[in-house]
């Protein structure tokens, strides 16, 4: 990026803003610049610059003061909630959000992790990279059993987007023809350890409706013409993608959609820009712009647009609306329908089983592979649900050999140990429930009437809790991940329930969500509000349904497909 | 391994020789903080007694052991920048313990018995064994914890005795353990 791209004052009208900059922030900037549209991504934190940012990246942890742990006080009083996501540790550490900043209350008896990363690149330097299409019976779920309002789209409208940003984004996967899990365009998939293949191959023969195959992770393993010319390479499975890649090896911001969106010379960045809310003009009932608050000195200051993408994360997005109130929105813009902030879903992946595996005592691998084995879910459809609850979850897991991390408090002293130590240990299978969410109004995010940030925005206020649905589906879960690794004959079989709060899976969606009645929705079939045609959500908030998938490749082709429709109806002057 | 040449060269295409200088330097970031002789948290004579036990668990051999590798000043600073009071308190009342119950192991303190009667408390505080009770075992699996990630996060421990891969050519799901050897972790370093 050229200095002159970025900006702190502006009074130009810019033809797109996009606020946010993470993975769908990334790819609406890049979709607008390439159109010809000259479009401001709005920022609220630093910026991060590819390579020259990824400042403990191949540090080894002697390197690190405290073997990259983190000090207790700083833990203590900055990133109590931080910490509870695993990919959280000093290495790290620096592209998380402080807790202390970014403030939230929970309503009494209700708990929500809010895993925050407010830098340029947002989540997608942090994000855990598994890649999966929705299926034509996730979009159909809601109208199917009436449990929610139905999608306004199928996985039709859809299908060509996914393909479309896969092309660019690279997913590592295997064609498996899955009617619940649609293939993707797949690079070349990430191999099984032995033992995990033979477990594939006996789940195939016992249970052959829970097909285990490899993830679908957004790691380069064969990088086409796009990838290369962006300076994209293989991955090499070092698997410390949280620190940043200087390969590009991984999908984010920095490496994929920020480069190809500079080379236009249609994008500006404005970093350092707290949202405060956006500025409606009620006479022609459009958006005109953003007020900001400067992250640093706390000035405020405005921007102005024809367009406008909220793309700033479901409960990012979500309180900028809420917090922009008007004579003709009193509860928050766009919100005739009421439903904004409610039906706040993530996945539930409190269900955790291991086994050891008896054997392969001269196997190993090498590498660090950032995939994992993926049970697709098998109760996929009304007629495939489970007696105990509705819809359904999916497995994830490896098979590898414990070492160090896993024996370092086992017995013995001397050499013995010195050698355990040193040697692999046994085969460990691990799997983990991942489950769909259901969406329930009383999960809902507001504002606080009495809390305010340090930017003097009203603090999200989050109530929200699991239901009784999906703890039967956890239960479920360990029932099942321990009948399939006791068919297979693996032994020392655990079940735990880890007991975490919604939030930790990071997958917040549906609290502005999609709908073809403007009565009980805030957008339509394009992400677009229903009330104020130039503003479109197309993060997460736009969710129905959770479903059972990762949910960021959705997030990408509901922001492409948003994009496309908004240039044409630019271009129609219909908008 | 990958070859680090052709790395290279395609990392300096890309992003410049500095970027591939960072990743390809051998970990060059190599501030690589040596642990100075100072008390963080500990007593001398606890640090002292703690550096018996790592070199009881895991003694020097054709590789540095964890004294060598001055596990024990690792943990004193472990115990003070990243524990709670409440385990810095365990730890520290257990190594006391281990200091005064050491004459009914010989006629010394800890680190003045000899190895094998050293090993022996060791073993008895392991099994939680008279004069040792199960909240001395769990403040001991702080320690020993620590002694191990301490000298597997140790330069000499990551790449003398176990195999520290940074920069691995993709990941192989089948290999023979024999050519392998030694393993660092399959996992990410989290």
């Amino acid at each position: 990026m050229k200095n002159e791209n970025y900006v702190v004052q502006s009074s130009e009208v810019y033809d797109a803003i996009v606020i946010g900059s993470g993975i769908t922030g990334g790819w609406a900037a890049k979709e607008f610049t390439e159109r010809g549209f000259k479009t401001l991504m709005i920022e609220r934190g630093r910026l991060v610059e590819h390579r020259k940012d990824y400042i403990t990246e191949a540090k080894p942890p002697w390197d690190y003061e405290n073997r990259t742990k983190v000090a207790f006080d700083l833990v203590d009083d900055h990133y109590k909630i931080q910490r509870q996501c695993y990919a959280f540790h000093d290495g790290t550490k620096h592209f998380f959000g402080n807790d202390k900043d970014y403030s939230y209350t929970t309503e009494p008896g209700t708990d929500f992790s809010w895993i925050r990363a407010n830098q340029l690149g947002g989540k997608s330097l942090l994000w855990h990279r598994q890649s999966y299409r929705m299926s034509q019976f996730d979009f159909a779920a809601n109208r199917s059993d009436g449990l929610g309002i139905d999608w306004p789209i199928r996985y039709e409208d859809l299908a060509p987007w996914y393909e479309y940003v896969e092309r660019f984004v690279g997913i590592s996967g295997s064609y498996e023809n899955l009617p619940q899990l649609p293939d993707s365009l797949f690079q070349p998939p990430f191999e099984m350890t032995l033992p995990e293949r033979d477990f594939a191959r006996t789940m195939a023969r016992l249970e052959p409706d829970k097909p285990v195959i490899i993830s679908r992770c957004a790691h380069l393993t064969q990088p086409n013409k796009i990838q290369v010319d962006l300076g994209r390479m293989r991955c090499i499975a070092r698997n410390e993608c949280q620190k940043g890649c200087s390969l590009g090896a991984y999908f984010s911001t920095q490496s994929a959609t920020l480069p190809a969106a500079a080379k236009t010379g249609n994008l500006y960045i404005a970093a350092n820009s707290v949202v405060e809310s956006l500025i409606y003009d009620e006479k022609t009932n459009r958006v005109m712009g953003v007020r900001v608050i400067d992250n640093e000195t706390l000035e405020q200051r405005e921007y102005f647009g024809k367009l406008t993408f909220l793309c700033a994360s479901t409960l990012g997005s979500t309180q900028i609306m809420l917090n922009s109130k008007s004579r003709r929105f009193p509860t928050g813009i766009a919100n005739s329908s009421g439903v904004l902030g409610h039906y706040l879903m993530d996945h539930n992946y409190n269900a955790v089983v291991t086994a050891e595996i008896e054997g392969y005592d001269n196997e190993y691998y090498s590498g660090r592979r950032p995939a994992s084995l993926y049970v697709p879910n098998f109760h996929y459809e009304p007629s495939r649900y489970h007696a105990s609850f509705k819809r359904g979850y999916a497995l994830a897991g490896n098979a590898n050999r414990s070492d160090w991390q896993t024996m370092g408090t086992s017995d013995g002293f001397g050499v013995e140990f010195k050698n355990k130590v040193r040697n692999p240990g046994g085969w460990v299978m691990r799997l983990q429930g991942q489950g769909e969410m259901l969406p329930n109004r009383e999960n809902q995010v507001s504002l606080s009437a009495t809390q305010k940030d340090k930017w003097g925005i009203p603090k999200l206020h989050i109530n929200c809790k699991w239901s009784d649905n999906e703890s039967a589906m956890v239960d479920s879960a360990l029932e099942t991940a321990g009948t399939m690794m006791s068919k297979a004959g693996f032994y020392n079989i655990r079940k735990t329930i880890l007991g975490q709060p919604p939030g930790l899976a990071i997958h917040e969606v549906g609290t502005a969500r999609m709908g073809r009645d403007p009565k009980d929705s805030v957008l339509n079939a394009y992400n677009q509000c229903h009330d104020v045609p130039n503003l479109f959500v197309t993060d997460g908030s736009s969710f129905c349904s959770s479903g059972v998938v990762n949910p960021s490749l959705t997030f990408m082709a509901l922001t492409v497909r948003a994009v496309d429709y908004a240039v044409k109806e630019v271009k129609a002057r219909r908008l | 391994m990958i070859n680090r040449r052709h790395l290279l060269e395609l990392l300096i295409s890309v992003s410049g020789a500095g970027t591939a200088a960072i990743l390809l330097g051998g970990c060059s970031h190599n501030t690589n903080k040596k642990l100075v002789d100072t008390s963080w948290l500990l007593t001398s004579d606890q640090l002292e007694t703690l550096r018996h036990i790592c070199m009881q668990t895991i003694p020097a051999t054709h590789t540095p052991g964890a004294a060598e590798v001055n596990c024990h000043q690792f943990i004193d600073q472990q115990l003070k920048v990243v524990f709670s009071e409440i385990d810095q308190q365990k730890s520290m009342m257990l190594l006391d313990k281990i200091r005064s119950v050491s004459n009914l192991y010989g006629p010394a303190v800890f680190e003045r018995l000899s190895p094998d009667k050293q090993l022996a408390l060791l073993r008895d505080l392991e099994a939680s064994k008279d004069p040792f009770a199960h909240r001395d075992l769990e403040a001991f699996k702080i320690l020993k914890g620590l002694i191990v990630f301490g000298y597997c996060t140790s330069e000499e421990g990551a790449t003398q005795e176990l195999n520290y891969v940074a920069m691995p050519d993709g990941f192989k799901g089948s290999v023979p353990l024999s050519q392998v050897k030694s393993a660092y972790s399959s996992k990410a370093y989290y």
